[in-house]
């Protein structure tokens, strides 16, 4: 209980500051809600929209491709990873890759890969450039960081490389690759939703951010970003749950 | 079969670890005595292959398969003592159950290796060396943090689970070399 409370009342004090805020430039300006809409209008338009099948099916496509870009992302991540820790000269090659991912701001990827593709891959390609450079790191510094008297232990027994895999090279890099994870989900959400916004893409969370700017409508404008939280927030938990679950099938926890 | 080394040198930059060992291992086991950093350990790694020699060679048929207890336990320390076992063996046999019974680690249950004692943790290594197939142990103070009363118990299964084995073990109590009747080696 004493948990809840400490999580309801700092999340109750903003909501009362922005509803506050809302009213303040509604006394202020003749159009001021329009400026900022309050928290009970945003729920209201939250509600409207959810009516809708438009939304839904927003919902679904961003969500689908956001997870298919971040899924792949890692996946590729994973492999490269292991190849890196193999072969130094994968991980020379990859390694100014890497920080050009890192270092280039979203908006510039966003753009470049909008001349070289078709906008609906766009949202995809971003998710999965997002999700690479953390999920390779961490991955490549987990396997670095496998123990080595494990390993020669494995070896002495002459333990087959699936069971190596399992129980030493699982559970070393485990804890990195669940903290990427988190962090990836997180930022695929935001630079995905933001080259679905530049990209115009149709049909999308961002389609619906777009038009929300373009009618000066904030109200929804904060039901979208709300909802593209609570679905980052939802991919963050349903990854780990998988990660965990997986790890602890295949007894790595 | 007869394992060993022949004429071996290690050096760690200027310090001399190892000067011309020599010493063979047969029907008796070895145990090697010397203080504590004379290169016992260095020695049970060249025999293991996990270190090179600078000259000198380890005697040993090609294609012998090694078991060994290190002189850390090495052990998956997320796992319970069955799924170290199974991380080896492949499989965890009834007559493992019963070595787990008789060295005490039969009641320990689903408990994750990184809470046992110090002496549990031994007791476990010892077990997965002697039941690893294999025709030769290496066996790196295994016997260390054990009371009277476990360590007697772990002579009797390693006499048993050793014979007709190859067997280098490294102490420093003379009464682990009495117990298991072996030819004494001075480094």
């Amino acid at each position: 209980m004493k948990r809840i409370v400490r999580r309801v009342w700092p999340a109750a004090v903003w909501l009362g500051v922005w509803q506050a805020g809302s009213m303040a430039f509604a006394a202020i300006y003749p159009h001021g809600a329009l400026l900022l809409a309050s928290p009970l209008a945003s729920l209201k338009a939250l509600c409207g929209m959810a009516g809708t099948a438009a939304f839904w099916t927003a919902v679904l496509r961003s969500t689908l491709c956001i997870w298919g870009g971040w899924l792949a992302g890692c996946l590729l991540a994973v492999v490269l990873a292991a190849a890196a820790a193999r072969f130094a000269a994968v991980e020379e090659l990859l390694a100014p890759l890497v920080s050009a991912v890192k270092a280039v701001p979203v908006v510039s990827l966003i753009i470049l890969i909008l001349v070289l593709l078709d906008s609906r891959a766009l949202p995809w390609v971003i998710a999965g450039l997002m999700a690479f450079p953390p999920v390779y790191a961490n991955v490549l510094a987990g396997i670095r960081g496998a123990d080595r008297q494990l390993l020669e232990m494995a070896r002495v027994f002459r333990v087959p490389p699936r069971r190596q895999l399992w129980g030493i090279w699982g559970p070393a890099v485990l804890p990195g690759f669940r903290a990427a994870v988190s962090v990836s989900t997180g930022l695929c959400w935001k630079a995905g939703a933001a080259a679905e916004v530049i990209g115009l893409c149709a049909g999308t969370i961002g389609e619906g951010l777009y038009t929300a700017k373009v009618y000066f409508q904030t109200a929804e404008l904060f039901a979208w970003t709300a909802v593209i939280v609570a679905l980052s927030a939802l991919t963050e938990h349903l990854a780990l749950w998988a990660v965990d679950a997986l790890a602890g099938k295949a007894g790595m926890r | 079969m007869e394992i060993g080394v022949a004429h071996v040198w290690k050096t760690y930059g200027q310090t001399a670890v190892l000067r011309d060992v020599s010493f063979t291992a047969g029907a008796r086991p070895v145990c090697l005595t010397a203080p504590s950093g004379a290169g016992k350990t260095t020695l049970l790694r060249i025999l293991l292959g996990l270190e090179q020699p600078d000259r000198g060679e380890v005697l040993a048929p090609p294609g012998t398969r090694w078991s060994a207890v290190f002189q850390e336990d090495r052990l998956l320390e997320h796992l319970d003592a069955r799924d170290n076992l199974r991380f080896v063996l492949g499989a965890v046999s009834p007559e493992a159950l019963a070595l787990l019974e008789a060295l005490g680690l039969g009641d320990v249950g689903g408990k994750a290796v990184a809470e046992y004692s110090g002496g549990m943790r031994r007791r476990l290594a010892l077990a997965r060396a002697l039941l690893s197939p294999c025709d030769a142990l290496v066996l790196d103070e295994p016997f260390t943090g054990l009371d009277p009363e476990i360590r007697a118990r772990c002579w009797e299964q390693v006499r048993r689970y050793t014979a007709g084995k190859s067997v280098v073990l490294a102490s420093h109590d003379p009464a682990d070399a009495r117990a298991l009747e072996a030819e004494i080696f001075r480094l």
